[in-house]
């Protein structure tokens, strides 16, 4: 029989530890598990397949940040139900953790955050990006480092070489240090998980940010209360 | 205007020139829906 993958499944025939060689067929047998053997690898594709049916060449551009949807040298940051940026005053040691989707492989080459109307004096401003495990900030995956933030309405930002696969992250924003004050963009209107948690008596939890961080970040252990999420983006390379 | 500073990898370091400040952005501004308090 000819081979009807990936039409449909095949339905090859076993043989028996009593029949014999020409029944069913030996070398058919052979034959039949060759050419299943065959329609798989044209239906995986080789290593950088042209093939656009096979699965290499859809993966490939699943993967490809072409189609990612982002544009290059555009930074972007979570969508916001008001599609408008407020600022405020954020507190020294406090990170806001900015809920942010990957939604294809992409790799980023900046990461900012703005200053607003009011700054007097030099504010240490770290930045980074947290993995994220059950709706929550957990584990550093990028300490990006700090800026030194003087001037208002100012764009901060870092160089940065980070891919990042599909699935959810933090922005993370802390003001180390400063010795004036400061106010930054905040995005306090983001549109977060699909799914948000709420507490015993039903409560939304949309915020999370975490006290006392003076220096490079951390392993997260945050609360549910504080600052309203300060605007960080990220700029696709 | 809209000002962008850029550091390099690693962010502010004043072991390096310029404090690691590899590039300085001045854009003209855009019309958009952004609002600043």
């Amino acid at each position: 029989m000819a081979t009807n993958f990936p039409t449909s499944l095949d339905a090859l025939s076993n043989p028996t530890s009593t029949d014999g060689l020409n029944n069913p067929s030996h070398s058919g047998q052979h034959a039949d598990a060759n050419d299943a053997i065959e329609a798989l690898e044209a239906k995986v594709g080789v290593d950088s397949s042209a093939v656009s049916t096979s699965l290499d060449f859809l993966v490939t551009q699943a993967n490809a940040s072409g189609s990612s949807g982002l544009a290059s040298g555009t930074y972007y940051t979570t969508s916001s139900n008001t599609n408008t940026t407020s600022t405020a005053t954020t507190t020294t040691g406090v990170v806001s953790y900015l809920p942010f989707l990957v939604e294809r492989t992409t790799t980023f080459d900046r990461i900012a955050c703005r200053t607003g109307g009011t700054v007097t004096g030099t504010s240490t401003v770290r930045l980074g990006i947290y993995n994220n495990s059950n709706k929550k900030p957990t584990t550093v995956l990028l300490d990006a480092g700090t800026v030194a933030a003087t001037a208002t309405s100012t764009i901060y930002s870092i160089t940065i070489n980070q891919t990042l696969n599909p699935g959810w992250y933090w922005l993370a924003h802390v003001v180390n240090s400063t010795t004036g004050t400061h106010t930054f963009f905040q995005n306090a209107d983001a549109l977060p998980f699909g799914q948000m948690p709420l507490t015993a008596t039903f409560a939304f939890q949309p915020n999370y940010s975490q006290t006392g961080v003076t220096g490079a970040f951390a392993t997260a252990s945050p609360t549910t209360t504080g600052n309203s999420r300060v605007l960080v983006a990220l700029r696709v390379a | 205007m809209s000002r962008e500073v850029v550091f390099g990898i690693g962010g502010y370091d004043p072991s390096k020139p310029n404090d690691n400040i590899v590039e300085i952005i001045d854009t003209p501004d855009e019309v958009d829906s952004q609002s600043e308090e």
